[in-house]
């Protein structure tokens, strides 16, 4: 596969995603100002309060936190898949938070791939049935041409050559991670947004999958936001935003390490920053 | 789908029952009153007088008068073989005019030929009786009388098919000419006159008729519909079972269907977050559980289809040899008298 990711194309309706977003350089992804506030009973509970970041092309971000800090509810803003309160969403020049339903939903099919703690495989389909799933929702033939070809590179890319007729409940944990992986990665979104993909393993698989992400953004220019409330997951970044009490509290940024990923100094800042 | 299948399949047993029940009613009230327009049925044991008979016949709007007359007794052969510890099984003789009833009422043969004016002690059987007695067309057939007429023999001349017109008898039923059977039982009454209207006289008028020249002896008079109203009553509260039955199953199976679904979506929202999250519409998760439901539905109720056949034969072959539903012989419709009510 080539070390560059593809430029852009304009694509039809029925495609999947144009590769990985529309400009080469600049932000990709924008939270302005956002809050999310959730009924509960009789009072209210500010999940998130005015929160604002920035992601760049290519950059793998990690938000951290401990659990209830708001971090999956930002997330799930981020990509859509929820509206905020208030504040905006801006994903590859698009204000998301402002879309219809419809809209919001071509959206996350051409520009977002998810990863997510519970791996949401469909238990009926086979590994190339499910990695092909962005294709059919399209309804691009996953069987033939461009879209047969894109879905054995990323199996390779998984490692999982070979296994394409196997099904869920035939894999490993670690395998079935890696298929949510490559269903994520298959149509080229202009953004991976990973939540707790590592939760559900053990800690050397989840140290392989760690790799593999690390190696798409590294490799193919990816941007990836990954949550986590693990200070190892979240040394495979570039910039890690700590999120507490529904805000960014701080923002450490380790720089692209291509051999070293080191836990040590984020715990360590991470540590003086009481957490 | 199993569910749907069951819910599917008692409800059609339940309708197909019915159905059949309604159908079995109809065919009875026709086998039982043929083709006539009334009936006139002796109120008391001894029957209708042959003083009653005439003047029934001269009644003017009367076209065809059938008279008959219906006893029970048993085969001499019976008696004597029949273990003593077991009750041998009835037949049931009906005297009938040979040339009147054929016109009234429909005598399919299996071999043979009907009775025949001049037939001395000739009789026609059923096909269900030929089968059990091992009988045969130039057999004979020997039946008790009274004591003072001993048993009789006749010569079998004809079979009729299936049981015979009279479901009461369940197939064992002998045809002998009026004649007879009223010398073999020593009785001079009729049981009934079945009738036929004349063109231009309507029904309602004849029996305006019957009531002021009939004065000879009271006697009960039925309309056909009357007969196969009379027949449906007797089966009307298995019927109704039946409806209620399906009713509910109906409810249930709505509601086992709408659970079943439900919990399908509630167990895969896992599956539809996934579906959601990779760019599904609302309106295309909506089609896949619409389209299983649809599935679903059809294959269920295939099945059920299927098993409901199989559980309506079952039912009905239960109704049948139970004998807890019988198509019996009308209830009192009218009963009239000629006689003034002693509170005058």
């Amino acid at each position: 596969m080539a070390n560059q990711p593809p430029v852009s194309q304009p694509s039809d309706s029925r495609s999947p995603a144009p590769a990985y977003g529309r400009a080469r350089d600049g932000v990709i992804l924008e939270a302005r100002n956002l809050t999310k506030r959730y009924r509960l009973g009789t009072r209210d509970v500010d999940a998130l309060r005015g929160v604002s970041l920035q992601v760049r092309r290519g950059e793998f971000v990690a938000l951290m936190g401990p659990s209830g800090s708001g971090k999956s509810t930002l997330l799930q803003l981020l990509g859509g898949l929820d509206r905020p309160t208030s504040g905006e969403v801006v994903l590859d020049g698009e204000v998301v938070s402002r879309l219809g339903d419809a809209e919001a939903t071509r959206l996350r099919r051409e520009k977002t791939g998810f990863v997510f703690q519970f791996f949401n495989l469909i238990p009926l389909l086979d590994v190339y049935e499910n990695v092909a799933l962005p294709y059919t929702i399209a309804g691009v033939d996953p069987r033939h041409g461009d879209a047969a070809a894109r879905i054995r590179e990323v199996l390779e890319l998984v490692d999982l050559q070979g296994r394409e007729r196997n099904r869920p409940d035939q894999l490993s944990a670690g395998e079935q991670q890696r298929v949510a992986l490559a269903r994520a990665l298959v149509a080229k979104p202009a953004i991976l947004l990973a939540d707790e993909p590592t939760g559900n393993l053990d800690y050397a698989t989840g140290g392989e999958i760690l790799d593999e992400l690390w190696h798409s953004c590294d490799a193919f220019g990816q941007t990836i936001v990954l949550v986590t409330h693990d200070a190892r997951a979240a040394a495979h970044a570039d910039r890690v935003l700590v999120v507490g009490d529904g805000k960014i509290r701080d923002e450490i940024d380790l720089g692209r390490r291509s051999a070293n990923r080191d836990a040590g100094p984020l715990i360590a800042r991470l540590a003086q920053l009481g957490l | 789908m199993v569910g749907i299948g069951l819910g599917v399949a008692v409800l059609y047993a339940s309708l197909s029952a019915g159905a059949a029940m309604d159908s079995a009613v109809d065919k009875a009230a026709a086998d039982e009153i043929g083709h006539a327009d009334l009936r006139v049925q002796a109120l008391e044991e001894s029957g209708l007088s042959q003083a009653t008979v005439d003047v029934i016949d001269h009644v003017a709007g009367v076209s065809v008068a059938a008279p008959a007359l219906e006893r029970k007794t048993y085969l001499a052969t019976s008696l004597t073989q029949t273990p003593s510890a077991k009750l041998p099984a009835p037949v049931t003789v009906l005297g009938i005019d040979p040339v009147q009833e054929p016109i009234l009422h429909d005598l399919p043969l299996v071999s043979g030929r009907l009775l025949a004016t001049a037939d001395g002690q000739s009789a026609l059987i059923t096909q269900t009786l030929a089968s059990v007695e091992h009988l045969g067309v130039g057999g004979t057939i020997t039946l008790n009388g009274t004591v003072a007429s001993g048993p009789q023999a006749f010569n079998i001349v004809g079979i009729v098919t299936g049981d015979g017109p009279l479901p009461e008898a369940e197939g064992r039923l002998i045809f002998l000419s009026l004649d007879s059977a009223q010398a073999l039982f020593g009785t001079t009454g009729i049981t009934r006159v079945d009738l036929r209207v004349a063109p231009g006289v309507s029904v309602d008028e004849l029996m305006g008729q019957f009531d002021a020249t009939i004065q000879t002896q009271p006697y009960l008079l039925s309309r056909t519909q009357d007969l196969a109203d009379s027949l449906r009553a007797e089966t009307a509260d298995f019927r109704v079972a039946l409806l209620l039955v399906a009713a509910v199953v109906l409810f249930a199976g709505a509601f086992l269907i709408f659970n079943t679904l439900s919990m399908t979506v509630a167990e895969r929202g896992r599956e539809v977050g996934l579906l959601r999250a990779a760019g599904t519409t609302r309106s295309q998760v909506m089609s896949f559980v619409l389209l299983q439901a649809f599935v679903l539905g059809i294959a269920g109720s295939i099945l059920g289809v299927v098993w409901g056949i199989g559980m309506a034969v079952l039912t009905l072959a239960w109704v049948g040899s139970s004998g807890s539903i019988t198509l019996a012989a009308p209830s009192l419709s009218a009963a009239r008298s000629p006689w003034p009510s002693s509170s005058a």
